[in-house]
């Protein structure tokens, strides 16, 4: 017995060199399935990360998915006096916005937080938005923690791959990415604008909604990580195109589960989804603009409410 | 639990230590596997922790009832006889109406009742395994009746016998004769089968997590959509099931002995290279062999075996393919597997042949002659053809299947999901069949090893690293689990 734990040990130790530097050597070739390897993607979270260094005490600060960074633009509501940022990004879940608020949260010190939560990724398991958040954002305890809660082995190596990438070859610096990838422009200040519109008629099958346990923890992990700091917040649910919202048979009970959660705004603009869509899920240029001047009023009314700012150093 | 689940990594090693130090105490020890077994099998719903208790201690107690009842008086009501069809018959109600009831209730609708069939569908959830643990648990008392085995008063020996959880949901379908005895007597650790456990496993899981669960996103993107396709491509897709469903119920078997030997226990071989096969008799040789000689011993052979005239031989060859079939789920697609079966099998017992080939093919030899290779060719095909009926949803879909493959097989070349799908499932398959073909004369695929330390460490290394970086990361339960 004590020879199988003796060798069993010794060979877990050659297996744990081993392993990394098999998956960074093969990693730097694209040769690994469970892993993500490239660093750019139309989410433009790397650019966000580096421009988020630029934001100091605003007003708002938008989180979610991409229906958060497609839809909030910051352009908008500075040109109506309102200092913001948009941390969202690609399918992110309440699990990777937990690991965003902990890195981010003090240094850009919002007076007002705008909580984009959506039915679709409420369910969502979070390993894509977890692989580029890994690849994009400096690998810190809370990321790492987030990567081995996941027991996912594509988000595991990822977070493997990423620490090489990161620490020993110091590519996060140095990369530099495109602020234009096909039809995405990334505007600084966390916005990505899309310029083309892609909208196709479907037939989406009648579907319960659910929420998945862990993200509805992490929400409410979130929420009072905000609460801690005293910043006031509002949940937001984007509309989407009525193909798809029609799908939804049960929207009420999301809506009670997150009007329990705080104020939660799920307001429907007389929207025509050929025009003002981009795609099912997705606002386009003409829908986005009629959200966001009619959130605005409501913005404006919640920053008015609010003490005058604390501006941190 | 899923063996290819976090939750599985953090059990073993926790009952292997406990397991190991209750080894002065067989009662402890013994009372350590039922819970662990237990926890093992109510991790997927502990509701039916009580249907596995009840068959267990119906079996149990049939065999002390046979026994009793023949030393007191066998003509005397109620006989040995009476409690062993008793035990049969309470067995095979619950398993029909768990996993049959259902299905026949359909079909009678179907013929009777223009397929409504609400009002007498009772839409039960199939408990994991439970054909496994019921075979396993009547083949004690037809045992005990047949006096191969004397009954057990051992309680904790015959719960461990019967939920012993490495084979509990997928077999290797255990024979009391074989397992009872090694619950019953002291287990010694030995180092050597416990790295060849380990080795077993390793071995296992790469089939599972890397071939079979490869081969899966292809297969199900293809039968999901079968006229989105190309004949060429309908075919690879038969073709990869084969080899997906192969590595996914023989990894899980190499994994539950493996797993076994850690625990000093001996499991029965479940699968023996059956795509090296010569012909279809063959092949059931090789193929779940744990389950094909339950049908041999229990049904086949009583039946008359082959020791009655050729009419009768063939008509019970063709019952065994049948039920075999009926076995594996309710549904028709799964008769009409078992029937193509036999209709291949068949004509080798009218020819004689079907005895033909009981070695290993290109013994003592590195390479098959080129008429081998064109046998084990042929046989496959023909297996592959067998598997599109295993694999549809329903006969009609399988018929649709095979005429939309023969008619469109020359229109081009087979669509591939992604080029780096395609080079995983290619090296992975190749790994495989290299690596069972130098080892089909041994008792696992896994067996031979280089005598170096250091090359067989880079080896188990280079498939630790395969299985981790390209394996499919959503947990696929086994496909067995289903029968």
């Amino acid at each position: 017995m004590k020879r199988l734990l003796k060798n069993t040990i010794l060979f877990a130790l050659v297996a744990l060199v081993a392993y990394p530097v098999l998956l960074c050597l093969l990693g730097d070739m694209g040769w690994v399935r469970t892993a993500r390897t490239e660093m750019a993607n139309r989410g433009f979270l790397n650019s966000r990360i580096k421009d988020i260094r630029n934001y100091r005490n605003v007003d708002v600060l938008f989180l979610g998915s991409s229906h958060c960074y497609r839809t909030f633009d910051t352009r908008f509501y500075r040109s109506q006096g309102i200092s913001c940022f948009n941390l969202g990004s690609s399918n992110q879940t309440p699990v990777q916005t937990y690991v965003l608020l902990k890195a981010y949260l003090d240094s850009i010190n919002p007076r007002f937080v705008v909580f984009e939560v959506h039915p679709d990724i409420m369910k969502n398991d979070g390993i894509e938005c977890a692989v580029d958040l890994l690849m994009n954002a400096p690998i810190t305890c809370e990321a790492t923690k987030m990567a081995w809660n996941t027991g996912n082995m594509k988000v595991i190596n990822t977070w493997l791959y990423s620490l090489y990438n990161q620490k020993v070859r110091h590519r996060l610096e140095r990369f530099h990415e495109e602020r234009t990838m096909d039809d995405a422009e990334y505007i600084p200040g966390g916005y990505v604008e899309i310029n083309t519109k892609e909208f196709e008629r479907k037939r989406y099958s009648r579907h319960n909604l659910i929420i998945r346990p862990e993200q509805m923890e992490a929400l409410k992990q979130c929420l009072d990580l905000l609460k801690e700091h005293n910043i006031p917040y509002m949940l937001v649910e984007v509309q989407d195109a009525y193909q798809l919202r029609s799908a939804f048979k049960n929207h009420e009970w999301f809506e009670n589960k997150m009007k329990a959660l705080g104020p939660y705004r799920y307001k429907l603009l007389p929207l025509v989804d050929t025009v003002h869509f981009c795609n099912s899920n997705h606002l386009f240029k003409p829908g986005i603009e009629l959200f966001n001047q009619d959130f605005v009023v409501d913005l404006k009314a919640a920053l008015a409410t609010l003490p005058p700012p604390t501006k941190h150093p | 639990m899923l063996f290819n689940s976090i939750e599985f990594l953090i059990f073993l090693p926790i009952v292997f230590c406990i397991y190991w130090l209750l080894h002065r105490r067989l009662l402890w020890q013994n009372a350590f596997v039922v819970a662990a077994s237990y926890l093992f099998y109510g991790w997927w719903d502990w509701r039916f922790l009580l249907l596995i208790a009840f068959t267990t201690l119906c079996s149990f107690a049939s065999g002390i009832a046979i026994t009793n009842a023949r030393q007191r008086d066998n003509d005397k009501w109620p006989s040995a006889k009476f409690y062993l069809w008793a035990n049969i018959v309470v067995n095979l109600l619950i398993l029909g109406l768990f996993k049959y009831y259902d299905f026949f209730a359909q079909s009678f609708a179907d013929a009777f009742l223009g397929g409504n069939a609400d009002r007498l569908l009772l839409h039960l959830v199939l408990p994991v395994g439970i054909s496994f643990y019921t075979f396993q648990a009547l083949s004690y008392s037809i045992d005990v009746y047949r006096g191969v085995i004397q009954p057990t008063r051992n309680a904790v020996a015959f719960f461990a016998y019967v939920s012993f959880f490495p084979q509990l949901v997928a077999g290797p379908i255990e024979r009391a004769t074989s397992l009872l005895p090694q619950f019953e007597q002291p287990r010694r650790f030995d180092y050597r089968t416990a790295v060849d456990g380990l080795r077993q496993m390793l071995w296992g899981f790469f089939k599972k997590m890397v071939v079979a669960d490869s081969c899966a996103i292809y297969v199900d993107n293809i039968f999901d959509h079968p006229y989105w396709f190309n004949g060429a491509s309908l075919l690879l897709a038969a073709v990869l099931f084969t080899i997906q469903i192969y590595g996914d119920f023989s990894g899980y078997s190499d994994i539950a002995i493996g797993c076994a030997k850690l625990f000093g226990i001996r499991l029965r071989r479940n699968f023996n290279v059956p795509y090296f096969s010569r012909d279809i008799a063959e092949f059931w040789r090789r193929w779940h062999i744990s389950l094909t000689t339950w049908f041999r011993d229990y049904i086949y052979i009583p039946m008359g075996g082959s020791r009655v005239p050729k009419g009768r031989v063939l008509l019970n060859t063709l019952v065994i393919f049948l039920v075999s079939g009926l076995w594996h789920g309710a549904n028709w697609t799964f008769v009409a597997w078992g029937a193509y079966h036999a209709l291949l099998f068949l004509p080798l017992i009218l020819m004689g042949r079907n005895r033909k080939y009981r070695n290993v093919v290109a013994e003592g030899r590195a390479l098959p002659s080129l008429r081998e290779l064109g046998q084990m060719l042929v046989t496959f095909f023909l297996a592959v053809m067998g598997w599109i009926l295993f694999r549809a949803d329903s006969i009609a879909e399988a018929w649709q299947y095979y005429v939309h493959m023969f008619s469109t097989l020359f229109d081009g070349s087979p669509t591939l999901t992604s080029n780096m799908d395609a080079w995983v499932v290619f090296v992975a398959v190749t790994v495989m069949t290299v690596v069972e073909w130098l080892n089909r004369g041994r008792e696992h695929e896994f067996q031979r090893q280089p005598r170096c330390r250091a090359l067989r460490w880079a080896g188990y290394t280079a498939l630790i690293f395969m299985i981790g970086a390209y394996m499919v990361t959503n947990e696929m339960p086994f496909i067995y689990f289903q029968f």
